[in-house]
């Protein structure tokens, strides 16, 4: 018996209700764990950062906390080592995005062929991706070194005065953004990888049988089926870059200059060095909103079904 | 290490009772006073258990420390601990739980304790940071048995008429260098002017393949900021407006100290601009940096070291007013805890004291000034392996008021390396003498306002 067939006898209204009953019951105990622990550990800490925003915040004595309503906000307007620290990470997000999802999904389409030893290949382009960002950022600051750096060993025997990767203006952020591309592409290369092998193959014998070529074939049929997943890669990807700390922290320490200081590097600052946690956070859900706005504009951009 | 280290700690801990006799009385009676009121709490069972030490009532009083000592420095510190618990000084049931976070992270896990309102009863804090962790801090004024430091170190750990610190130590830099390099191109130490550091580094460069001199062997954590502050004040500046709202260093002596140590790495071609981390650290140990700066606590590096080193006062910067040199102190702070009983608050006090004030091996084996005035000047130090080549040096220095002890900002943590980007700046030649320093008065303003 169908539900329409229960529904229309009568009796299965009065069971269907009693069954949803125990469901929602069920669905609600099922649900209470996480619910308890997103309450505690995510909606309580984005309130309580709502609520410390609209103050000057005493970390030692909340009690004595002095109300000020939009003033870290205000004050954030007209900050300049906000707006460096926004540039910065713009930046940052500018060079790595685009070189992860460009390099991931090179990477992907390459070991998704037919070649010999395209498993240990997927292994080694994983691999970078179980590291710790700390172990990652040190294994390129060893290379980047100007005193022991295979890569000015190398760049010495050609040139007299190789780059000081690190403490350049013009090549730290792309340094650190190397490293980031280099750590972080195992990630969406398996995504992508995953993606592209569930696209199904008789679309592209249509397309051959059309007469399209590799790149037609790309365009048309490999990109549009793996739109989810791209968008996927994209956003995650963004609000990783938007939240980086640990690379420019471990590698240049926002340096040289502010060339490096990242958003969460300067709310961080403004938190533990300056012990402003008000406006910490305030920094915090200016970041929140900005992921926010950016990750609806991609959906809208590649990644919903608006069409 | 740690056995020479506990060797000779034990021959000064002989020393010490025999030459400290008097003071040795006072913290016995202190001592009894403390162990008396603990024993007290013990046989109220306020805390039950065995205690530790198999003695008295029975119940323990375990007091938690944080340091941030490493290498040899935390060898000597740990060993210091271990004394204390084997002998008990303030009763069978008083014993110290050492626990070590590396100096990058201690301050962090520390503050995050004090707002959290968990904190241990005892931990090392640096002088500079007493201002800002002030308002968690017992004020230990009344509870201190001695007085007897060093005027200018217990002076850093007295702020707004209270006392919020023990002090252990003073920690000044000075000029450490490659007697072998010297030597190779004819230069003869003592190095006591600058004239004579001018020349000693030309004298390098010219006639060796060593760079002659880098300022700061921790580009890469530090930022040269020591070697700063301490020309800044040789030229008689100082960092801000007395009521620590304006940065005032853009002035010519702020300027001059900057300009020195560009010249450094620019005109004088005595170092390479680069600032990589632990570059200077490696290359000084290595012989191709022959002079540098450093703390006290790096002779427990040179010790190790197969040269020849040297070490004096650092009069490196031309036509200075004055010699100073950058001091800093480890002090030991007792943070409010809401459960701690004034019985525990007391007795963290005494193990403060007793830290500070029983334990040469501080000052011969860690290399730093006993801020305690008999240790300072008792026995044990001058015979000391270091006690010519650095202790004796620093000795006279903070005796002649020569410590340019760091300012204490409330609300700004000065070891914070983003703030003192500007110096890397000037000396890899990124940018200006003037622009590094007006962004370094832009910075530090905007972050102590």
């Amino acid at each position: 018996m169908s539900a329409i067939d229960r529904f229309k006898g009568g009796e299965g209204v009065l069971s269907n209700v009693s069954r949803s009953r125990k469901e929602l019951v069920e669905g609600i105990l099922f649900s209470l764990p996480y619910l308890v622990l997103f309450g505690v550990f995510l909606l309580y800490p984005l309130l309580m950062g709502g609520y410390m925003s609209l103050f000057e915040w005493n970390a030692f004595f909340p009690s004595r906390s002095e109300f000020i309503g939009i003033g870290n906000y205000t004050h954030l307007l007209g900050d300049p080592q906000f707006w460096n620290a926004l540039g910065n990470t713009l930046y940052f997000s500018l060079l790595t995005v685009p070189s992860i999802v460009i390099v991931g999904l090179g990477l992907a389409l390459g070991v998704n062929r037919d070649i010999r030893g395209r498993g240990v290949l997927r292994a080694i382009f994983f691999s970078p991706y179980i590291l710790t960002v700390s172990v990652a950022a040190v294994v390129w600051t060893n290379l980047y070194s100007t005193q022991y750096g295979v890569i000015n060993y190398y760049l010495g025997l050609v040139m007299s005065n190789p780059p000081q990767w690190l403490q350049s203006y013009v090549f730290a952020m792309p340094s650190i953004a190397i490293t980031t591309v280099w750590w972080l592409v195992g990630f969406s290369f398996v995504i992508l990888l995953a993606a592209r092998q569930s696209v199904p193959e008789y679309l592209y014998e249509a397309a051959k049988l059309d007469g399209a070529g590799t790149w037609r074939m790309f365009r048309d049929v490999t990109v549009p089926q793996m739109r989810h997943a791209i968008f996927f890669v994209v956003v995650i990807n963004l609000i990783w870059a938007f939240q980086v700390y640990g690379q420019p922290y471990v590698m240049t320490s926002g340096g040289p200059g502010q060339s490096t200081t990242t958003l969460v590097m300067y709310l961080y600052e403004a938190a533990f060095n300056q012990q402003n946690f008000g406006y910490a956070a305030t920094i915090g859900y200016v970041l929140t909103a900005i992921l926010v706005v950016v990750s609806i504009l991609n959906y809208y951009l590649i990644g919903g079904d608006n069409e | 290490m740690s056995d020479n280290t506990v060797g000779s700690a034990d021959t000064h801990t002989d020393q010490r009772q025999a030459s400290n006799e008097r003071t040795g009385r006072r913290r016995f009676l202190q001592a009894a006073g403390v162990a008396g009121a603990v024993g007290l709490a013990g046989c109220s069972g306020l805390t039950g258990g065995g205690g530790g030490g198999g003695g008295g009532g029975g119940s323990g009083m375990e007091l938690s420390y944080w340091t941030l000592f490493g290498g040899g420095d935390g060898e000597v510190m740990k060993s210091i601990i271990d004394k204390f618990n084997e002998e008990r000084p303030l009763g069978e049931d008083v014993t110290i739980n050492r626990q070590r976070t590396p100096w990058e992270e201690h301050y962090n896990r520390l503050y995050t304790a004090m707002t959290g309102g968990s904190p241990p009863d005892l931990a090392i804090s640096h002088a500079s940071y007493l201002r800002r962790f002030k308002p968690t801090l017992n004020d230990i004024s009344g509870m201190l048995s001695s007085n007897d430091y060093v005027d200018q170190i217990l002076g850093a750990c007295q702020i707004d008429g209270g006392t919020y610190a023990v002090p252990m130590d003073s920690h000044p830099v000075g000029l450490y260098y490659n007697v072998d390099i010297l030597n190779e191109a004819g230069v003869e130490p003592p190095i006591e002017n600058f004239q004579q550091f001018e020349e000693a580094c030309n004298a390098i460069l010219e006639n060796t393949d060593a760079k002659p001199f880098s300022p700061d062997p921790y580009w890469g954590g530090g930022g040269g900021f020591r070697q700063w502050f301490m020309g800044l004040n040789q030229y008689g500046g100082q960092m801000f407006n007395d009521d620590m709202t304006e940065a005032v260093f853009g002035d010519e002596a702020g300027t001059n100290s900057l300009d020195f140590l560009a010249s450094v790495s620019g005109e004088r071609n005595w170092d390479t601009p680069d600032i990589s981390a632990d570059r200077v650290a490696q290359s000084f140990r290595n012989g191709s940096v022959a002079m540098t700066v450093n703390g006290t606590w790096y002779v427990n590096v040179m010790r190790e070291q197969d040269f020849e080193w040297g070490f004096d006062k650092p009069r490196v910067f031309p036509d200075a007013d004055q010699l100073r040199t950058t001091a800093d102190s480890h002090t030991i702070i007792v943070p409010q805890k809401s459960n701690a009983s004034q019985e525990r608050i007391e007795t963290s006090v005494a193990a403060a004291e007793w830290i500070t004030q029983e334990n040469p091996s501080w000052g011969s084996e860690a290399g730093h000034l006993p801020a305690y005035s008999p240790i300072l000047n008792g026995d044990a130090l001058p015979e000391s392996d270091i006690w010519n080549k650095t202790l004796k040096p620093f000795k006279e220095m903070a005796e002649d008021g020569q410590l340019a002890y760091w300012p204490q900002p409330e609300s700004a943590n000065l070891y914070d390396t983003s703030n003192w980007t500007w110096i890397t700046d000037a000396y890899s030649q990124n940018i200006s003498v003037d622009q590094a320093i007006q962004n370094g008065v832009d910075n530090w303003t905007s972050t102590i306002q």
